[in-house]
């Protein structure tokens, strides 16, 4: 009596009379679901564009941070669990931010662009499209930092909203997804392919974590996926794990793979892969993919150099470098 | 004597698990200050 089932996400819970979904803050009060986190964020932060990471989308732009408790996924190296893996109630801190207080904090602090981000924005949807919305009324604009677990219908209507995202693609395994982050593979493509229809610009992050996800011939087929599906401009960053929450048994991952595994993805024909969480390596810069200049040159989050013209072509041959660049 | 958070963390979940258990309400409005009860979207009533 009095059960939901939660539509939003592919888990498609099905959530008793006060029980809370598998995210934790998604809760059946008297029948109805309730978003518990909405306008309660616990983190909030200024960051710049390309700890998101995106590097091709308002590059050394501040961009305000938001978060709040909860998660669809239970990822065993989860770098933000204190904050992914707990509900709202196990939060020390939990401020009250409606949107419109949100969009207005963002502007005062000078950012012109708002990230969910942190734990996954999937599980505060209606807090990052009421923000979102405002936001573009504000002129600014929203970028999604998820690992896209979510259902088509709900990510399309978000997909109105949102400039750019940055999606977390844990493994071309759904062995792996089943395994490390209690998730699957299936929907992540699929969500990944909706933005790509519905215009957000988007850009791929795969944490690459010794022994589990390191395989040479999985990143092919990863990359070869991204070509086919997502089109070969589409950046793709390789980040280096680091023993975090439950996985602490293994070792950061050696720069050589993230090396090889970054060459075997621009063979595949990806024309911007990158290296992140290794500061300092060279391979943080966006190179021109057809006569190799540097065209911003990077050092960890910050922009040393940028060539590029600014219509985003190279200043050499004139090549157009995709992305969302003024 | 002051007790860490996690013990209260845990308790805390326990008690609430217990009364879903049981079939009673849970307390949500005695957090009033810290929840919204904004609807979501993309649910189904059974």
């Amino acid at each position: 009596m009095g059960e939901v089932s939660c539509e939003l996400c592919p888990r498609f819970c099905v959530i008793p009379e006060g029980g809370a979904g598998d995210c934790r803050v998604r809760v059946n009060l008297g029948g109805k679901l309730r978003a518990t986190t909405y306008g309660r964020p616990s983190a909030l932060h200024i960051d710049p564009m390309e700890k998101k990471p995106l590097y091709h989308f308002h590059p050394a732009t501040p961009v305000f941070s938001v978060a709040t408790a909860g998660c669809n996924l239970h990822c065993q190296n989860c770098q933000n669990w204190q904050l992914s893996q707990h509900g709202g109630e196990e939060m020390e801190n939990i401020i009250r931010l409606d949107p419109p207080e949100l969009v207005n904090l963002a502007r005062e602090r000078g950012c012109e662009s708002i990230a969910y981000t942190y734990s996954d924005p999937v599980v505060f949807y209606e807090y990052v499209y009421d923000s979102a919305e405002l936001a573009h009324e504000q002129g600014l604009h929203n970028v999604f930092v998820t690992a896209a677990f979510i259902n088509e219908k709900p990510l399309r209507r978000l997909c109105r909203v949102l400039d750019a995202s940055n999606a977390d693609l844990k493994a071309f395994d759904d062995g792996f997804y089943r395994k490390t982050n209690g998730g699957s593979l299936k929907p992540v493509l699929k969500a990944m392919v909706t933005m790509r229809e519905e215009g957000v610009w988007l850009e791929i992050t795969n944490l690459l974590i010794p022994t589990l996800n390191d395989d040479l011939a999985m990143v092919r087929r990863m990359a070869r996926w991204m070509v086919t599906e997502l089109g070969e401009g589409t950046p793709l960053h390789f980040s280096r794990f680091q023993p975090l929450y439950r996985m602490r048994n293994l070792p950061p991952t050696p720069t050589e793979t993230l090396e090889r595994a970054r060459k075997e993805a621009l063979d595949a024909g990806l024309h911007h892969v990158y290296i992140g969480n290794l500061f300092g390596h060279e391979a943080e810069s966006t190179i021109c993919p057809r006569d190799g200049t540097v065209l911003i040159r990077r050092t960890g989050y910050h922009i040393d150099e940028n060539q590029l013209t600014a219509d985003g072509r190279c200043p050499v041959c004139l090549e157009t470098i995709p992305g969302v660049w003024l | 004597m002051k007790l860490p958070i996690q013990t209260i963390t845990i308790t805390r979940r326990r008690v609430l698990g217990m009364l879903v258990a049981l079939g009673l309400p849970v307390p949500w409005s005695a957090r009033a200050d810290k929840w919204s009860y904004k609807e979501a979207a993309y649910y189904r009533k059974h």
